[in-house]
């Protein structure tokens, strides 16, 4: 009965949203004509208030499918160099219009393959990237690697951004836990990825967090045995 | 803008979404890509639609009214003649469940529609038809029931 009240919903909530952010989009690029430079600046407000909405939407929606505790892993072998690839060419886009680097480094590509869920790490991923991407001011960088650490396989995601407060460390894994973003322009969080993301790197028998100092940017790692 | 006509010439594209709102900007979209889309509100008037051509690309809404976007994909990976069209689904359904089933009965991809922008979409969509089993060519038919 949950599940599929979840469901409902999720198609539901989901429709009109999806809706708003292709006819957003598609002003926003000037494919149903020119705008005016004070109508692409009114555009890019609704964009952000539709990512925003986008966002909670989406991870509210991942944490219940969590929280209601039937969540299953569809394991698969996955190759960490070609999982880091499939989730930076997702937000290349975005890391160019934010002026940030994405980078991959070269360690992945020596790693043995890992038994994963992939649909469900390849979200944990992209969640630690879009965040950096989040707090990286422009010109920076946003790196992406994966090592073999004994018999288990560790990714990292670390970038050159503002950083994380000491006393908001231990939280950030928590619900609506969310660090406030000096670069107020940006898009904010919904507080729910990072919970989501600590879940299930433990459903996969894996752990995450965060090694972080304010200015000095921040790198998350996920461990995940092999 | 380039001529989108001269960049993706000939590909056809099946798109099957119950929501008029929907349907229109996606149609909108892909057209400015270039591709040819025929659009329909249903898993029935899909197959009708099979029977004037063969897409080299279905995309398939799941929540659809009588047949659903899963049946709609059952029927299509049991024809001899049409097994071979890519399907892409793009649903508002998000469920693990529901997702393992759509890619056990043979989609090539699930994309829930709120996870990624237009242009990843519209990306997705450019590197299904470039690695279909179709290639892009004058008008195919096949012979549906």
């Amino acid at each position: 009965m949950k599940d599929e009240f979840i469901s409902i919903a999720s198609h539901q909530l989901r429709t009109p949203l999806a809706g708003l952010r292709w006819y957003t989009s598609t002003l926003a690029e000037g494919i149903a004509g020119a705008l005016s430079p004070q109508q692409t600046e009114l555009v890019k407000v609704m964009e952000n208030c539709v990512g925003q909405m986008t966002t909670l939407v989406n991870d509210l929606l991942d944490v219940a499918r969590l929280d209601q505790g039937t969540l299953t892993l569809n394991q698969v072998k996955i190759q960490p160099r070609e999982l880091l690839a499939e989730v930076a060419h997702t937000l290349e886009s975005k890391a160019r219009r934010l002026q940030v680097s994405l980078l991959i480094t070269e360690e992945g590509s020596l790693c043995p393959p890992v038994h994963a869920d992939k649909a469900l790490i390849t979200e944990v991923l992209r969640n630690l990237v879009d965040n950096a991407l989040k707090y990286t001011p422009e010109n920076g960088v946003v790196k992406l690697s994966a090592q073999q650490e004994g018999q288990s396989l560790l990714f990292s995601v670390s970038d050159t951004g503002v950083g994380i407060p000491e006393d908001s460390v231990d939280k950030l894994f928590r619900k609506f836990s969310r660090v406030e973003n000096p670069m107020s322009k940006r898009e904010r969080g919904s507080g729910l990825g990072l919970y989501f993301a600590k879940g299930i790197v433990e459903k996969h028998g894996g752990t995450i967090w965060v090694r972080s100092a304010p200015g000095q940017g921040s790198t998350f790692y996920v461990k995940l045995p092999l | 803008m380039e001529d989108p006509n001269l960049r993706k010439p000939g590909y056809r594209i099946l798109l099957v979404e119950d929501e008029e709102f929907l349907r229109r900007i996606f149609k909108l979209r892909l057209t400015a890509e270039g591709y040819e889309v025929t659009d329909v509100d249903s898993g029935e008037a899909a197959w009708e639609a099979l029977k004037d051509s063969v897409p080299h690309l279905i995309i398939l809404d799941l929540y659809l009214p009588q047949m659903s976007g899963f049946e709609f994909l059952q029927r299509l990976k049991a024809h001899a003649a049409l097994s071979q069209v890519a399907v892409l689904i793009l649903s508002g359904l998000g469920q693990d469940a529901d997702i393992r089933k759509g890619l056990e009965l043979g989609a090539k991809e699930y994309v829930i529609k709120t996870k990624i922008t237009p242009s990843e979409f519209l990306e997705i969509v450019g590197r299904l038809l470039k690695e279909s089993e179709l290639r892009p060519n004058p008008l195919i038919t096949a012979a549906v029931d």
